[in-house]
């Protein structure tokens, strides 16, 4: 049996609510409600042996990437460059700018324990990948009394 | 560049396509289109010139997560898809196109007339 923080999953709701009204208004005149406001976007995938965390980061240096995982916790933080590459930035000016670009830090709670030593980390084509492994439930120890 | 317009999702029972934010620059003698298409690579990209009309659509193969069930999904995986009305400033010759870590760089050289001239001026 998996142990988990918590037995109601808000987000299996508004995951669904999302894929209803994404289907609702294919076709229609608004655009597809697809990302949440925070940065990076993040989905997480859970299954017996652990967790897969990705995360939208396009054109990031991944050596400037903070990530922080803890047995409960990951982090993940840093800030990407504003100027393309090979672009003259002081000729420019902005017609229209929809990316972000400040520094963002985005911390987020696991529903179970995983070993921070034993996580793997990919970037790849703007995605960031994140593989925790579940932690090995440990018996409660069984304590004997001594009679006084 | 005029305007951008909004694609949905075309039908055909095909997975949804995302509108992906883009920045645009004005430069002297180009304008500069960079397009956020996480997932996206050099394979799956198919940028269309017709008329005045160019369009950006990017593919992208969502990863299995064989034995995985969805914990959080705050985004939608699927492709990518916006078009643009270029102006007559930009030419059509010449565009260049290339993307790396999910970053679509597009630059469009403006006409010989509408880059912008620097006139010198001689004492008469």
């Amino acid at each position: 049996m998996s142990r988990t923080r918590t037995a109601w999953n808000p987000w299996r709701e508004m995951n669904r609510l999302r894929q209803e009204l994404d289907q609702l208004t294919r076709g229609e005149w608004w655009p597809n409600v697809r990302r949440t406001t925070a940065f990076p976007a993040m989905n997480a995938h859970e299954s017996e042996m652990g967790l897969t965390l990705t995360a939208e980061l396009p054109g990031i240096d991944a050596s400037k990437l903070d990530v922080h995982v803890d047995k409960d916790s990951v982090t993940i933080a840093g800030q990407r460059a504003e100027t393309a590459p090979g672009a003259t930035a002081k000729d420019e000016q902005y017609v229209r700018r929809e990316r972000w670009f400040e520094p963002f830090r985005r911390s987020v709670e696991l529903p179970f324990d995983v070993d921070p030593d034993k996580c793997e980390a990919v970037y790849e084509k703007g995605l960031l990948t994140l593989k925790l492994e579940r932690v090995a439930e440990q018996e409660p120890k069984k304590l004997t009394i001594k009679a006084g | 560049m005029n305007q951008s317009q909004q694609s949905t999702g075309d039908g055909a029972g095909q997975r949804p396509a995302y509108r992906p934010a883009v920045d645009i620059l004005d430069a002297p003698n180009e304008m500069v289109v960079l397009a956020d298409l996480p997932g996206v690579d050099e394979n799956h990209l198919e940028i269309t010139l017709d008329k005045n009309v160019l369009t950006i659509r990017g593919t992208v193969e969502p990863p299995s997560f064989e034995g995985y069930t969805p914990f959080q999904t705050e985004y939608g995986v699927g492709d990518f898809e916006r078009t643009f009305t270029l102006s007559d400033d930009v030419s059509r010759d010449g565009i260049e196109a290339s993307i790396k870590d999910g970053v679509l760089q597009l630059k469009l050289p403006k006409t010989a007339r509408s880059a912008r001239q620097k006139i010198n001026v001689v004492a008469r």
